[in-house]
């Protein structure tokens, strides 16, 4: 290593040659070290050629006047031209903004949810208590989308909805919900992002929280310790790399805002706040066979997702010394 | 001796050439393409023919190696198809995307027009023009009587590729109302929209259903594809459309015209006096049921078969409940007609792949389904089996009627009314349609309440260039309309007031670029 | 603490509303569902829903695939998905970086469904259980969460394991996998959920009515009561397409809900612990 490190100060030419020679001592090191590791990782990678990177050449769709049967082979080749007539629609502009401010509600409302449930589960005692609000907050993932939109339309109805009558018991007037805008974000994360998924994606932190070392938290009791200095000052810390990659993947997702249930949601009164990419590609019935103008879409959402990510990620690297790659 | 044998001779001879003759008749015919000579029996092909159809719509009907509609004609023509579509799939689209990109096409596709169109051209299925003129009489004769069909399905390169589904009977939707209410409160059947107006505004003030509360909802509706389609039926009344309409030949749209305001200046004021459902936008496709059954509903312009149902459901639950079909209101204009109206054209057909080899053969078995029979068999089914003649006329079997859902079980089981390029027959539907609903259809049949179908708003056809554009424009201005039309019916602003730049905001977004689109190929 | 038992209670009773309503909705009457009149218990209670569904043609051998997929499906996965998080946990391992990146790219970008399609008939897996199983093995999420789970793990162990003349293959076997217990579990949750559920590709890629699973058959059942709004008030007897709906739900998730509170057992505090000579 030392000789190296002279050459390099020493002599310009040599320089590259060493850097390069490093570089291969240390790769004959590793798989000297980790033989059987980087042949298990021959399967594993073998499947992403084969299932995700082989067909990935269809993303050129895109850039094509792409018809079924003519293929990809057969299909124009247009350039730019469908990224134009996306990004030059008369909404693009209102659904992209939509579509990003549900992204960011959503990471700083529904984020956190399952985390604080893992957490609060995490200090219950009695075992059939936990054991319960765990079961049971995992139920509505598997209720489909239609059946909790259809459950939600119902509780916000403003002549039959409990939250009407429970407001009209406050003194106030029953609201259409549905209807007005303002409402309409709050009541998607709400539901959709928080109610249905929070039993269910709690579950990654439960498991992280059950691999922490019990002789941490005995010392610290020992030390006086309250439960709550407990959970910041050695759960929360002791799941951060869990909770820093979830950040980072769901940061990469922020734009990926699906059309269904919002489609059930929405009406055209809430279209300024509730119109998002997805929902108007689906209007314009361009998920019918029209797959280059719903791939455009497809890879606006990808690259800007990269493109956050990679900030998230050396972000994420600066701070906790953990990333994704 | 010799005379008696001469005599035995001819006769045996005379036997054998009629028996021989006889024969004839029921032996295949021996020249396949020359069709000229194919008066007796029904083959299409010397030889039994099979041929590979891809048959799979509205997500659940597909085709079904065993229907017995099929099969008989099969016997009939000497062809039989054998189904390629998967039958686990349920979306239809997605299984008619994945067979032209996997490049294996069967040898008859059916889809909708605009499919067969759109991939005709670029090769995929071929035209038809040559093979109807040379071989497809009975085709030829339908397209002379339903010029429309033929207009439809002409691409616009010239081209027809597809043998479309033509159907047959008029009504769609019809006005219903709570007529044991109007009894009730002694009202007439409302003739004119203001007429219409008092009667809805006497349900909701005077309490029909008698139970001390004004929960009375004068008008509901189950919705419509295009989101907002709850209320915008009522424009009629005052002469204006919330889309594309035709009028005088020319295609022109609703909110483009002077009676757009004034029409929502007045559905905003029913909805604020609650003569409108007020939850009318989410209350969902159980509307009318749901609201039928808390004694709360009083009218609705909907599908009239369906509708009518209601009256089976609540008769007994609801004393002397009768919601039945009545006129429509002469509107402010003047005038007194139903919109709605079936389209003569089905939008889907089928049509021949450019693989196919036995095209001939194929057109005459789809040529098969025009004649007589095999008009009566895709109509009705197999006489014995589906229906058997009373008075002359197919009748279903009671198992048919008493299926439930008499479309539906027919098409599903036995084939029957599959939409392939045949021309329905409104006999079908008349045996088992809702009494009350059947009534109401006359009604509006006998006093001409159905405008003519020249004067209905047309199917069209586009080339792929503009049919893009259109979907675009038409994208772009409709969320603009449902975004503002919802608003005003709530309340949430004037009509009058926003209206001058809504106009001018929606010429702006491409309105008459879109018109003019139709009306181009309107006018082809 | 008790507002921590009050605040998870609430929580947990909205939660369970929704299954609930599913469940008592499944054995009411269309005609109740329609006219709005569940919301707890069953209305006109009948099992027309249920019986429609257990008698349809090939149920059970839907079911049975399921369990087939399902089963076989999570071991394929995690055999998978350990060979790629365990390498890739290791802190200097050479070319982890590139290989993490290679693979996190495929989470934003894919080809779409019908390159995907034709990917799978080029590989002649059309048709064939052995492409539902191979084609959807890895979740590039659950491999970036057991990786984190891996990384979890203190050095210590391994090294002294390997002071003790064990290999790879060993330390692997009989340290690491027992030990992150918790997180194999939640991954093989996670694949046998997605399985379990799994609808859109068996429905794409199967044609043979043998080898599909339960939800594509209970979809097909769901479509088959799809009634054009034009022939039929639709939703008024004694079954309707939303009752079949609800049956279906039932059917098709118990088995995992039932699951679940056993698994809960894994989830057990310090199961890493155990061996590690302090």
């Amino acid at each position: 290593m030392a000789s190296n490190v002279e050459m390099v100060k020493s002599k310009k030419p040599l320089q590259e040659k060493s850097k390069f020679q490093a570089n291969i001592e240390d790769w004959k090191l590793s798989f000297k070290k980790y033989k059987i590791l980087y042949l298990l990782l021959i399967p594993f990678i073998t499947w992403y050629i084969l299932f995700q990177y082989k067909p990935m050449m269809g993303l050129i769709i895109a850039f094509q006047d792409y018809s079924v049967f003519k293929g990809i082979a057969g299909s124009e080749f247009v350039g730019f031209k469908n990224f134009i007539d996306f990004f030059g629609g008369d909404y693009f502009w209102r659904t992209f903004r939509n579509t990003l401010l549900i992204g960011i509600y959503g990471l700083i409302f529904a984020f956190p949810a399952p985390i604080l449930l893992a957490l609060l589960l995490n200090e219950v005692k009695n075992k059939y208590f936990r054991s319960t609000v765990q079961t049971l907050t995992y139920l509505p993932y598997f209720v489909s989308t239609v059946v909790v939109v259809g459950i939600v339309i119902n509780f916000l109805s403003p002549s039959t909805g409990v939250v009407n009558m429970f407001i009209e018991k406050l003194g106030f007037e029953r609201i259409y919900f549905l209807t007005q805008p303002e409402y309409f974000r709050t009541i998607y994360i709400l539901t959709m992002e928080i109610w249905k998924t929070i039993g269910y994606t709690a579950i990654v932190y439960i498991a992280a929280i059950a691999g922490v070392n019990p002789s941490l938290y005995e010392a610290a009791t020992m030390d006086g310790a309250s439960r709550i200095k407990q959970m910041f000052h050695i759960t929360i810390p002791s799941i951060l790399p869990t909770i820093m990659i979830m950040l980072i993947l769901n940061i990469g997702n922020i734009l990926s805002v699906g059309y269904e249930a919002i489609i059930l949601l929405y009406q055209p009164s809430t279209y300024e706040t509730a119109d998002v990419i997805s929902t108007y590609v689906y209007r314009a019935g361009l998920q019918n066979g029209q797959y280059d103008i719903a791939t455009v879409a497809d890879l606006f959402n990808a690259v800007v997702g990269l493109i956050l990510v990679l900030g998230a990620n050396k972000l994420s690297k600066k701070l906790t010394n953990n990333g994704l790659w | 001796m010799k005379k008696r044998l001469q005599l035995l001779f001819l006769l045996v001879a005379v036997a054998l050439i009629a028996f021989g003759c006889s024969k004839e008749d029921t032996k295949e015919v021996t020249a396949p393409s020359d069709s000229k000579n194919e008066t007796e029996g029904t083959f299409v092909s010397k030889d039994p023919l099979e041929l590979s159809i891809h048959l799979h719509y509205a997500d659940k009907y597909i085709f079904d190696d065993e229907w017995l509609v099929f099969k008989e004609a099969a016997n009939k023509t000497n062809v039989t198809l054998k189904g390629t579509a998967s039958k686990n799939a349920t979306d239809s689209n997605e299984v008619f995307n994945l067979m032209m990109a996997s490049g294996d096409i069967p040898d008859i596709v059916h889809s909708s027009v605009q499919n067969l169109n759109q991939f005709g051209a670029e090769g995929a299925f071929i035209p038809l023009n040559d093979l109807i003129e040379e071989h497809a009489p009975n085709i030829k004769k339908a397209f002379e009587e339903n010029p429309e069909a033929k207009k439809y399905v002409t691409s616009t390169d010239g081209n027809i590729y597809t043998i479309p589904f033509i159907r047959d009977g008029n009504p769609e939707k019809g006005w219903y109302i709570r007529y044991d209410w109007l009894e009730k409160l002694n009202l007439e059947v409302p003739e004119t929209t203001e007429d219409y107006y008092n009667v809805l505004k006497a349900f909701k003030t005077q309490d029909p259903n008698g139970n001390g509360k004004a929960d009375e909802i004068p008008y509901a509706s189950r919705g419509g594809s295009r989101g907002i389609e709850y209320f915008t039926d009522l424009m009629y009344l005052w002469g204006a459309y919330d889309g594309a309409f035709l009028k005088d030949g020319e295609i022109k749209y609703g909110p483009l015209e002077e009676e757009y305001p004034i029409a929502v200046k007045n559905l905003a004021k029913w909805y604020k006096e609650g003569l409108i459902d007020q939850e009318i936008f989410t209350r969902g496709k159980n509307s009318i049921i749901e609201l039928a059954g808390n004694d709360t509903l009083g009218a609705a312009h909907d599908w009239f078969g369906s509708t009518a149902g209601v009256n089976a459901l609540y008769k007994d639950q609801i004393q002397g409940f009768a919601f039945k079909p009545f006129a429509p209101p002469t509107n402010t204009k003047g005038e007194k007609f139903e919109e709605s109206l079936r389209d003569p054209v089905g939008s889907v057909g089928w049509g021949i792949a450019h693989s196919n080899e036995n095209p001939v053969e194929t057109i005459k078995y789809f040529d098969f389904w025009f004649t007589e029979e095999g008009r009566t068999l895709m109509n009705f089914g197999v006489e014995g089996d589906t229906y058997t003649m009373v008075d002359g006329k197919p009748t279903f079997t009671d198992e048919i009627l008493t299926a439930g859902n008499v479309a539906d079980y027919l098409k599903s089981t036995y084939g029957v009314q599959m939409e392939i390029g045949f021309k329905q027959d409104f006999a079908y539907e008349e045996q088992w349609v809702d009494p009350i609903a059947f009534e109401g259809m006359e009604l509006y049949e006998e006093n001409g309440y159905f405008i003519d179908k020249e004067d209905d708003y047309p199917l069209l056809s586009f080339s792929p260039e503009e049919q893009e554009e259109s979907n675009s424009i038409r994208t772009s201005i409709e969320t603009y309309i449902d975004e503002n039309l919802q608003k005003w019916i709530l309340g949430a602003s004037d009509v009058e007031k926003d209206y001058p730049a809504f106009r001018e905001q929606l010429i702006k977004m491409g309105a008459e670029k879109y018109l003019e689109i139709q009306n181009k190929a309107y006018k082809r | 603490m008790t507002t921590n038992y009050i605040l998870l209670g609430i929580l947990a009773i909205l939660c369970f509303y929704p299954f609930v309503y599913v469940f008592s909705a499944s054995f009411s009457s269309g005609k109740a569902i329609a006219e709005g009149s569940v919301w707890l218990w069953p209305v006109d209670f009948n099992i027309e829903s249920y019986k429609q569904v257990f008698t349809h043609p090939g149920i059970w051998i839907a079911f049975g695939n399921t369990i087939f997929y399902t089963v076989v499906g999570v071991a394929v996965s995690l055999f998978f998905t350990i060979c790629g998080a365990y390498p890739l946990s290791k802190r200097d391992l050479k070319g982890k970086g590139f290989i993490a990146f290679f693979i996190a790219l495929t989470m934003w970008f894919n080809a779409g469904m019908v390159p995907t399609y034709l990917n799978f008939v080029g590989l002649n897996l059309l048709d064939t259980r052995t492409g539902i199983i191979m084609g959807f093995a890895l979740s590039t999420f659950n491999v970036f969460i057991l990786r984190t789970f891996f990384q979890s793990l203190p050095e210590s162990l391994e090294e002294s394991a390997k002071m003790d003349g064990a290999n790879d293959w060993q330390i692997l076997w009989k340290i690491i996998l027992p030990l992150t217990k918790p997180a194999l579990i939640t991954i093989g949750l996670f694949y046998g959920v997605s399985r379990w559920n799994g609808y859109f590709w068996a429905m794409v890629l199967l044609k043979d009515e043998n080898k599909i699973p339960l939800q594509v058959l209970l979809q097909k059942l769901i479509i088959e009561m799809n009634i054009e709004q034009q022939f039929s008030i639709v939703n008024a007897g004694i079954y309707s397409q939303e009752t079949i709906i609800y049956a279906t739900i039932i059917f098709s998730t118990l088995p995992i809900v039932i699951l679940y509170p056993f698994l809960q057992k894994h989830f057990k505090k310090g199961a890493v612990v155990g061996s590690i000579k302090e």
